[in-house]
């Protein structure tokens, strides 16, 4: 949208002097619109400059709670993303093989009729629960949109988690607390800062949350500076940004959490009003039945001895007790984590033990603890309508298994796919929806997706780029970019308080001939008739989104209050987002989800859970446990403790670990397709436009590897050739992969350029928490010659 | 008086993300020099980063800046260039003069702090991100030398809304990209020659350091070291 015009002076193409004189200059129009940044998933405020209509830089919205005016470099390079000369231009149909990229224009008409036939013709079959979509990035409403269209139309297969990778963080927060959210640092406020392997200055929930907080803990406040201890194998950027590094045997960060929980619990250092008023399961206790039950506190003063925990994580026994000593005194203090936790088969776990950590500080929603992300107050919808068609798909089980044995906790399975769809089981798929969402890349053993998307009947991508699955589709109806659509957009996590942005077109229309896909499934409903349309009474998208936040005008509160709903619209256009005034700290009670409404130490929800599966499958307990792979035995198994994470390959054979990290620049793997991002250095190796496996230099030394020396890297699964990089941060029984390249399609700066460590991994899982651990497979270097 | 025009980058506070790299290329019409050009060390990069590692596990050490010109008060470029392209001007800003520029590259070579950059090629772009140039900056041919200039254009453009509003600029209105976009609000930007300005008084600060001090350049870019923590 267009705001007031400004006039500007330009220079002239050809300049014989420094300055050109009066007359020389070439008037222009300038003017600045807002909107919001969706190079990931922190959701900035934008402010767009546009010269003679065509933006040329972006900012950020000054007082825009996420952001603060301030911009990461993914931002700063968005224009790469509206300007990529291989953007997807019109609708395409595929002409030649799958994979091939011989494709028709066909009409936007055609096009929608194509797939509104196809859904069709599966209802009248009753086969409605063969519609499978696969979606990722959704943001604000589009994932309401998607799963009412999903329920209208009967398919109980929707998989949008927008936050795959990170599940195990979700999970542990699920068990402990009951909140199915990522929690943001309150940096304002935060003094000690103990961070498992979370990588808060590369990738991190919320990108620029994070950045700008670290700045807040240095220097952002006279007289206090923060400490940040970073716990991690490898030496990351984060690490060496840190006040001290505390290199750790991978996958035993909930054994250091438990360490230092036993400390503070033995030397009586906890919050001992929180931990009485709003926890459960702390001291040893008797259910209604009257049988003993163990407690937290009990636990971690048996197993959980510095001792112990030092023979475990490779940490001597005095830096623990130093954690333990200032995580404890120099309140507020935070225990956070990031992938490396969620990534291991013990990943659950771990992440309640380090959630165990901030409950014995009661750092829980406070100042300078962990926040809890408000919702803004939306208008809810109202049901959608379900026709007896509808009733019946979604009365199917899930194609993925998600919510039954081995993954009962999972809300979906996206792994797991390629087993059940090749197998037909419990049902072929006819019809798959690709929207932000890039499987061939982004899950290990992609080979095997590729194999299930050939069982596969009709594919159709809704992607703005030829990405590696998009190559696969059968139709593609592109979307535009964040810069020409109408899309709310809230943080997932952010700065905590209720806020929300809006995206509106920069342009009159958008660059090529695409549509937003929000319009395009309401057209689709439109098309089916029946109750799926009537389940979709809006015009569009705008007006799905006035609809929803006009609710926000009403509640008379936050940054903007108008007269009339009209004037609000036009302000928040203008201004690119809302939010509330203050965060409401100490809603314990409220926001604690679980049966006791309280923290779990002994999560409950866990136990009732097994319980019903107990109960539905008629399997004992214990043998359930060991389905799930899980070693520990009776009340155990529902409070936090160690595991030991499992690896894939013989250590003779494949001696080394396969860790893979992210940075800035390349960290969404979606990045890859612009040229600035591709260019900057990756911080320790000023490497640019590539990746390479990382390799302590002793060990390179005894196998022959020189920096810059070609090698393969081989796991049970795969092997890739690139080149080693001789870095002294990397942990001498590891190898380390960069995340982001290995692109085999997604445009002319994406392709074919570095690795991609998911062609190596083998797929394990948490199985309590439902996820695919990502960093336990083992592989083996050695010389390309 | 004159501005005098500086920068204080807080290292302290800087998270190495590049933020100021990207924004600075954005603003600035630097195009991207694709890999080839930057093996062969061809790449511009007006806000240049720079890393160093030493140590072995587990004590290993990372130390990165992120490098502008530093416009030098004493500037070793100016000197050497034989056909006066380059020159400091009144307001302590290196400038340089494309069209005056004949390619010699004496500047380059005499610059301490390699923040000078040539186009060995004619500055090209896709089509398509043509349209997202900056119609403020000045535009080079092959053949020329380029530089930071504290995004001139932007002081140029503030300097016409004050004199047209009859006032001198105030702290902080004037924001290089890089300033203006860094996430942790580690580069600031202003005028040394006022005392009460922000950069005036981080520059006495205590932490405070320049590149290469000894070698007299007298940089109006500043260094703010990191801190330690302290059990207190």
């Amino acid at each position: 949208m267009l705001g007031a015009a400004t006039l500007g002076m330009a220079l002239p193409e050809e300049l014989l002097h420094a300055l050109p004189k009066e007359g020389e200059w070439i008037p222009y129009e300038e003017h600045w619109s807002s909107g919001v940044c969706l190079q990931c998933p922190s959701g900035c405020g934008l402010r767009i400059r546009s010269v003679n209509r065509w933006p040329v830089k972006l900012e950020g919205i000054k007082d825009y709670p996420v952001n603060k005016g301030r911009l990461c470099p993914k931002g700063q390079a968005g224009l790469q993303v509206l300007y990529d000369p291989d953007r997807i231009r019109h609708p395409l149909r595929r002409k030649g093989d799958r994979g091939k990229e011989e494709w028709e224009k066909i009409s936007w008409d055609e096009a929608i009729d194509l797939v509104t036939q196809r859904l069709k013709k599966l209802r009248q079959e009753e086969k409605s629960h063969q519609l499978l979509v696969l979606g990722g990035r959704y943001r604000g409403h589009m994932y309401n949109l998607m799963s009412r269209f999903m329920e209208a139309y009967g398919s109980p297969n929707h998989l949008g988690n927008s936050a795959r990778g990170s599940e195990g963080i979700l999970k542990g927060h699920l068990f402990t607390m009951g909140i199915r959210e990522f929690l943001s640092i309150h940096w304002e406020g935060v003094n000690y800062l103990l961070s498992f392997g979370s990588s808060l200055l590369e990738a991190s929930r919320s990108t620029m949350v994070n950045l700008r907080g670290y700045g807040l803990l240095r220097r952002g406040r006279p007289g206090m500076r923060g400490k940040l201890v970073q716990v991690e194998p490898r030496f990351s950027l984060t690490a060496s940004k840190a006040d001290q590094w505390i290199p750790i045997q991978p996958g035993t960060d909930g054994a250091l959490a438990l360490g230092i929980a036993h400390w503070i619990i033995k030397e009586k250092r906890y919050d001992q009003d929180f931990i009485s008023r709003y926890t459960f399961g702390f001291e040893d206790w008797k259910d209604s039945s009257g049988n003993s039950h163990l407690g937290f506190k009990t636990l971690a003063l048996k197993e959980y001895s510095p001792e112990q925990v030092s023979s475990i994580t490779g940490i001597p026994e005095e830096k623990i007790i130093q954690l333990a000593k200032e995580f404890s005194t120099h309140r507020p203090s935070v225990a956070v984590s990031g992938r490396g936790v969620g990534m291991q088969t013990n990943g659950v776990y771990s992440q309640m033990a380090i959630d165990s950590l901030n409950a014995l500080v009661g750092s829980i929603d406070r100042q300078g603890g962990l926040l809890l992300q408000r919702k803004a107050p939306f208008q809810t919808w109202l049901p959608p309508v379900k026709d007896s068609i509808a009733e019946k798909g979604l009365s199917r089980s899930r194609i993925d298994g998600a919510g039954k044995l081995p993954f009962p906790f999972a809300q979906e399975v996206p792994y797991i796919l390629p087993e059940k769809i090749t197998r037909g089981e419990p049902y072929p798929i006819d019809t798959l929806f690709l929207y932000y969402t890039n499987p061939l890349f982004s899950i290990p053993e992609s080979e095997k997706f590729k194999t299930t998307l050939e069982k596969i009947p009709f594919i159709v991508s809704f992607s703005p780029f030829m990405d590696e699955t998009t190559t696969f589709a059968d139709l593609v109806l592109p979307d535009g970019t964040y810069f020409e659509r109408w899309q709310d957009d809230y943080p997932e996590p952010g700065p905590g308080l209720s806020m929300f942005g809006l995206r509106s077109p920069v342009l009159e229309k958008p660059l090529y001939d695409v549509r937003e896909t929000g319009n395009v499934l309401i057209e689709i409903t439109k098309g089916l008739g029946g109750s799926v349309a009537k389940s979709f009474p809006w015009k569009d998208m705008t007006e799905v989104l006035r609809e929803s936040i006009r609710v926000v005008f009403k509640s008379k509160r936050g940054s903007i209050r108008t007269k009339d709903f009209d004037e609000f619209w036009k302000t928040l256009i203008e201004g690119g987002g809302w939010w509330d005034g203050a965060y409401p700290y100490g809603e314990w009670r409220k926001k604690f989800d679980t049966p006791s409404g309280r923290f779990e130490f002994y999560s409950q929800i866990m136990e009732h859970g097994l319980r019903q599966l107990s109960k539905d499958s008629s399997k004992n307990p214990e043998a359930i446990l060991k389905e799930l792979k899980i070693e520990a035995k009776g009340d155990k198994a529902f409070l936090p403790h160690f595991e030991k994470p499992r690896l894939i390959g013989e250590e003779k054979d494949y001696p080394f670990q396969l860790i893979h990290y992210k940075w800035m620049a390349t960290a969404e793997g979606r990045g890859a397709n612009q040229p600035y991002l591709q260019e900057t250095a990756a911080p320790h190796l000023q490497e640019r436009w590539n990746s390479w496996i990382e390799i302590h230099p002793d060990t390179a030394q005894t196998m022959g590897i020189k920096d810059g020396d070609s090698v393969w890297v081989e796991s049970k699964v795969g092997k890739v050739k690139t080149k080693a990089r001789l870095f002294p941060g990397t942990h001498p029984k590891c190898i380390h992969i960069p995340y982001g390249q290995g692109h085999r399609a997604y445009g002319q700066w994406a392709k074919g350029r570095g690795i991609n460590p998911n062609d190596l991994l083998v797929s394990d899982y948490d199985y309590l928490g439902g996820f695919l651990s990502h960093f336990s497979t083992r592989v083996k270097v050695y010389k390309a010659t | 008086m004159m501005y005098r025009w500086g920068m204080v980058i807080d290292l302290d506070r800087c998270t190495g993300c590049q933020a100021c790299v990207v924004a600075c290329r954005q603003e600035n019409n630097v195009p991207f020099a694709g890999e080839d050009e930057v093996k062969l060390g061809r790449a511009k990069f007006w806000m240049n980063f720079i890393s160093e590692v030493k140590g072995s596990y587990p004590d290993v050490e990372m130390r990165f800046f992120p490098i502008p010109c530093m416009q030098c008060e004493h500037p070793p470029c100016t000197k050497v260039c034989p056909v006066e392209a380059t020159y400091k001007n009144p307001e302590g800003i290196v400038a340089q003069v494309y069209p005056r520029c004949i390619g010699v590259r004496m500047c380059i070579s005499n610059c301490p702090y390699t923040v000078r950059y040539f186009n060995w090629h004619a500055p090209t772009w896709p089509d398509d991100y043509k349209r997202g140039r900056n119609p403020d900056v000045y535009k080079r041919r092959k053949g020329v030398t380029e530089k930071c200039n504290f995004c001139i254009q932007r002081i140029r453009k503030a300097k016409w809304n004050a004199k047209r509003e009859k006032r001198k600029l105030r702290d902080g209105e004037v924001i290089p990209a890089c300033a203006q976009t860094c996430p942790s609000e580690a580069i600031s930007f202003g005028d040394l020659n006022d005392p009460k300005s922000r950069v005036s008084r981080l520059s006495k600060s205590r932490r405070a350091f320049r590149l290469l001090e000894d070698l007299g350049t007298d940089p109006k870019v500043y260094y703010l070291k990191e801190g330690e923590w302290h059990d207190g």
